[in-house]
């Protein structure tokens, strides 16, 4: 049986982020606080019979995208963007800093976009997954200091009604 | 992964250069007859905490190191808080790197960054009439260590 029933947990987890390059520059997120969060939607048109609902029927709306957030702990702000010799950062690559050569993953003209591949490795080492976001843009990114890290905090959407899941 | 050894290497290292009352350090494991000794400092990292963290994140944990500092000086009644003093300004807010025992030249494998200090007078004052009083305070910090961070590309 090529699944597990064993509860994953933030332990398990890895993100990655790529970009529109080829190949593509990508960084993990060493630092995150294991708290990614993503929500698909469905939006349903409700059609009510003169305000009845057992009347009524529904069709189905229109796409939504996904809504996802993250946080990770804040160490450098830029690195590649301050001397090439370095290496890519967090906020630089989240920023498209210049510098960096961080590349969209959607066409020119089109707002900027990454690619956001989180892992989930099976503890019992059976059946690992594989959530890949595609096409994810920016909605705010939250600098924040506090007492044991300071903090960067992503919200964005992925251009997509569902991640892409796979076994690994 | 950050072992017990390279990390207490690197405290007891910095405390041996930069405490200025290092002589008076009694290190953990040894030997020592405080029966005759005006004043003394212990020194103890007493717990290690790991927080929940990714497997594949940077190894990063807390520890608790308390400096037990002790007088008997009848001469001085604020003996063991010079010690303790002494003993927060060489550690309080200060960043000490892990260095690798085995090659002193390589980049460091990891920093030990101390926070604030926490100080407690557990002495009896009116003990200091008696024949052979004892002072003790002590000063508790709690630091977090963290491995350095492979390159992220």
């Amino acid at each position: 049986m090529a699944v597990s029933t064993l509860t994953r947990n933030l332990r398990d987890g890895e993100l990655v982020i790529r970009d529109g390059s080829n190949p593509p520059q990508s960084l993990t997120v060493v630092l995150d606080e294991g708290d990614l969060t993503w929500t698909e939607r469905q939006r349903t048109i409700e059609v009510k019979d003169r305000g009845s609902i057992a009347a009524g029927h529904t069709r189905k709306g229109d796409d939504e995208s996904v809504a996802l957030s993250f946080s990770a702990k804040w160490t450098q702000l830029l690195g590649k963007a301050a001397d090439p010799a370095d290496p890519l950062q967090l906020y630089e690559m989240l920023m498209f800093v210049s510098g960096c050569d961080v590349v969209s993953t959607s066409s020119p003209g089109e707002q900027e976009t990454l690619t956001l591949e989180f892992t989930i490795v099976d503890p019992a080492g059976v059946a690992g997954e594989r959530v890949v976001f595609e096409k994810v843009y920016r909605e705010s990114l939250t600098m924040s200091e506090g007492d044991e890290a300071n903090q960067i905090a992503f919200t964005g959407r992925a251009f997509q009604t569902a991640p892409s899941i796979s076994r690994i | 992964m950050l072992t017990a050894e390279q990390i207490t290497i690197a405290i007891q290292s910095f405390w041996q250069e930069q405490y200025p009352f290092a002589e008076a350090t009694v290190w953990p494991g040894t030997v020592a007859s405080t029966a005759t000794a005006a004043r003394w400092v212990e020194l103890w990292i007493d717990a290690w905490t790991g927080s929940a963290r990714r497997r594949t994140a940077v190894d990063r944990f807390e520890i608790a190191l308390v400096a037990h500092c002790f007088s008997r000086d009848r001469s001085n009644p604020l003996a063991a808080h010079e010690l303790a003093s002494a003993a927060r300004a060489t550690l309080e807010h200060r960043t000490i790197a892990i260095g690798q025992p085995d090659d002193p030249d390589a980049p460091s494998i990891g920093h030990v960054m101390f926070r604030e200090a926490e100080l407690h007078d557990v002495g009896r004052r009116q003990l200091l009439g008696h024949r052979e009083p004892l002072q003790q305070v002590i000063v508790a910090l709690s630091a977090v260590v963290e491995a350095a961070a492979a390159a992220g590309m």
